[in-house]
């Protein structure tokens, strides 16, 4: 097959697949026969989010002082302490961070947690206010046995008024190269407080 | 993209008929802003439906089966709880058979369940059947052990749609108290066809969405804000912020078929809650605007009572300006839920009683559950245990019936899912069944041609002022826990 042959097939070829696309494209093969859009304007909602979400948006310094029974590794039973300073606009982003200590039967920790969520507003009858974050946490663990051992953890962490509940997981390492888990549970009593900034 | 089977012609014809049906409403639109249905409700008038109230148990099961028959292309179902008992594992039985029979014809034939996780269960595995013979199963949010109200609402909707075709939505559940004749709960549904059908499923589509959102690692690495932002336009606009819409696939004359002719004749706007989108139910903004226009009459039905100051306020405004309002809920005995259930809904019923409304309760079929153990009568009905059903009905025309308990939570914290219907002869049958429990205040059971009837008495009376001081002692100094707990059923 000559040069100039293989370039006509390949155009040719070219020439079909583009014709197919095209064809299969006008019929609409694969696409959406129905409106979208044109359905929600006309449901109403076209005009995008809440208008009053955006009204909303105030910022609020978040002072969230707390003090857990803590259940799991490595101590089986602990007790916590945090305080978690949180800062949020409402509607588009909260950020906290905190610092706590832990003790328990066999090892000791400072805390250090920085993590997304904070002190909100609760609709309910009489209003309260609430906390809700997720977190990374570093922790210095001081180990009887193992000695200071560097862990990180992750977890979730939700409160209303008085009350919260977290779940934690993690692993911390000794310079001696020995591993604690971290997987904890813990009931917390917080006290969430907030201050509008604007 | 689900299109093998798709022919030109039906998508053609689906184009047509959306078309019209824009250019038709397009005339409305402008009236639209002085219709508080559809401003406050967000939503649209469908017309030329065909409307079915289900208030009894046995044709509302009933009318699940054949409903669910019907299907030859997909069923997506969504309910708060389905139960492990009689009724909510023959449903779900029955559903492993359809599926398998039907995915042998179509193996693109689809079952969609979207089951609340707080009712589901974290480790339930009564779905498994149905999963492995090819539904997909979603849970809606996760379990929140009650300390997670921000980001944690509860999926309280139910609905039922077939192919587009044909929709059930109200306030039942799968479970033996909505089914059992014996002992059942009194609930209200509309089966629906028509193109109202179409405004359910699209809510459900984005309801199955929004659960996947859930369900995937941005659930913890997003910052909740950004995720319910993202959730509250993909609900209003049909499309993620980034203008991709994950409900294009779903945009075919397969899910949505056009509406042959008119299958009935009633206008119908379907109502949609979710906490995510927006912070107040549209449907207790619009059942409170409704109120505040009453003119003549309006009945309202709910088993949790526990309304906002506004929609309080409206019911003893229109009993001031000389409207008649009912209020039919449950009484101390035939209480859903007890403890802080109970008494969240105390406080709106002495103010309400205060300020004129009718507030019927109902005492249930305790006494007559009693009465049959004792002797050897056996009528053909026996009459509700008690009240889960949740309607309103304003004047002559407007009737929602729905999932909303019109409530706190119901308001702040639930999905759920109902429709208006604008049509006088539905409206006169709502009352006629309202009516009819309020007849048996003096309740005699019809034991048959052998046995003499049998006197029952009161299972529904009239609160009055002098029953207030009752409802107090039962109250306690629980008040002010009521209040701060105000978010409960």
């Amino acid at each position: 097959m000559t040069a100039s042959r293989r370039a006509r097939l390949l155009v040719a070829a070219i020439a079909v697949a583009v014709a197919g696309w095209a064809g299969a494209a006008a019929a609409g093969e694969g696409q959406p026969v129905i409106d979208l859009d044109a359905w929600h304007l006309e449901l109403g909602g076209a005009d995008g989010v809440e208008p009053d979400r955006e009204a909303d948006r105030s910022f609020v310094l978040g002072v969230n002082p707390n003090c857990s029974a803590v259940l799991g590794f490595p101590n089986l039973l602990a007790y916590q302490g945090n305080l978690y300073l949180s800062l949020s606009d409402s509607s588009r982003f909260s950020v906290f961070v905190g610092y706590g200590v832990e003790g328990g039967s066999s090892a000791d920790a400072t805390i250090y947690t920085l993590g997304w969520g904070g002190v909100r507003k609760l609709p309910m009858v009489t209003p309260q206010w609430g906390f809700y974050g997720k977190f990374l946490r570093y922790r210095r663990w001081e180990d009887d046995d193992h000695g200071v051992h560097d862990g990180l953890s992750f977890g979730t962490e939700s409160g209303a008024g008085a009350v919260a509940v977290r779940f934690e997981i993690g692993a911390a390492r000794s310079h001696s190269d020995h591993w604690l888990a971290v997987a904890q549970i813990a009931l917390t009593l917080e006290l969430p407080v907030g201050i509008p900034l604007t | 993209m689900r299109n093998s089977g798709f022919r030109q012609p039906r998508r053609l014809a689906a184009a047509a008929w959306l078309a019209g049906v824009v250019v038709a409403s397009a005339t409305a639109v402008a009236a639209a802003d002085d219709d508080p249905v559809t401003r406050l409700g967000r939503t649209r008038w469908t017309h030329g439906n065909s409307v079915r109230l289900l208030a009894f148990p046995e044709e509302s099961w009933q009318a699940r089966f054949e409903l669910v028959e019907r299907a030859r292309h997909h069923v997506f179902i969504s309910t708060f709880a389905w139960h492990d008992d009689h009724y909510g594992e023959l449903f779900r039985e029955h559903l492993v058979e359809l599926v398998r029979a039907r995915r042998r014809e179509n193996p693109d034939f689809t079952v969609y369940c979207l089951v609340d996780a707080i009712a589901r269960g974290t480790f339930d595995r009564s779905f498994r059947q149905l999963e492995e013979a090819g539904a997909v199963v979603r849970s809606f949010n996760r379990q929140s052990w009650g300390v997670g109200p921000l980001y944690d609402p509860r999926m309280h909707d139910k609905m039922i749609v077939v192919d587009g075709r044909w929709g059930i939505v109200g306030g039942r559940n799968f479970a033996d108290e909505y089914f059992e004749p014996r002992r059942w709960w009194l609930d209200f549904e509309v089966l629906l066809e028509g193109e109202a059908v179409w405004d359910l499923q699209l809510n459900f589509l984005k309801a199955w969405q929004v659960a996947d959102m859930f369900g995937n690692a941005d659930r913890f690495f997003l910052p909740e804000e950004i995720a319910r932002r993202r959730i509250s336009v993909l609900w209003t606009t049909g499309r993620l912020p980034s203008g991709r819409s994950p409900l294009d696939r779903f945009m075919t004359a397969e899910y949505f078929p056009p509406v042959a002719g008119r299958p009935g004749e009633r206008s119908v706007a379907v109502l949609y809650d979710s906490p995510l989108v927006r912070r107040r139910a549209a449907t207790t903004d619009l059942a409170i605007e409704l109120i505040r226009h009453a003119r003549a009459e309006v009945d309202l039905m709910t088993p949790f009572p526990n309304f906002t100051r506004e929609l309080t306020d409206a019911l003893t405004g229109a009993v001031a300006r000389g409207t008649r309002v009912r209020l039919f809920v449950n009484g101390e005995e035939a209480a859903l839920r007890r403890g802080p259930f109970l008494w969240a809904g105390l406080p709106t019923l002495i103010e309400l009683i205060g300020g004129g409304v009718e507030v019927w309760v109902w005492s249930g079929n305790g006494q007559v559950q009693k009465i049959l153990a004792e002797t050897a009568c056996q009528p053909r009905e026996v009459p509700p245990v008690a009240l889960h059903g949740k309607l309103l009905r304003v004047d002559d025309v407007l009737t929602i019936v729905h999932s909303s308990n019109f409530n706190i939570r119901s308001t702040y914290y639930n999905t759920e899912a109902g429709v208006v219907v604008r049509d006088g002869a539905f409206n006169a049958e709502v009352e006629d069944l309202l009516d009819g429990l309020i007849s048996l205040r003096d309740l005699r059971l019809d034991c048959g041609d052998r046995i003499d009837d049998v006197t029952v008495g009161e299972v529904v009376e009239k609160l009055a002022p002098d029953d207030v001081p009752r409802l107090r002692e039962i109250l306690g100094n629980r008040q002010h826990w009521v209040d701060a707990l105000g978010l409960m059923w």
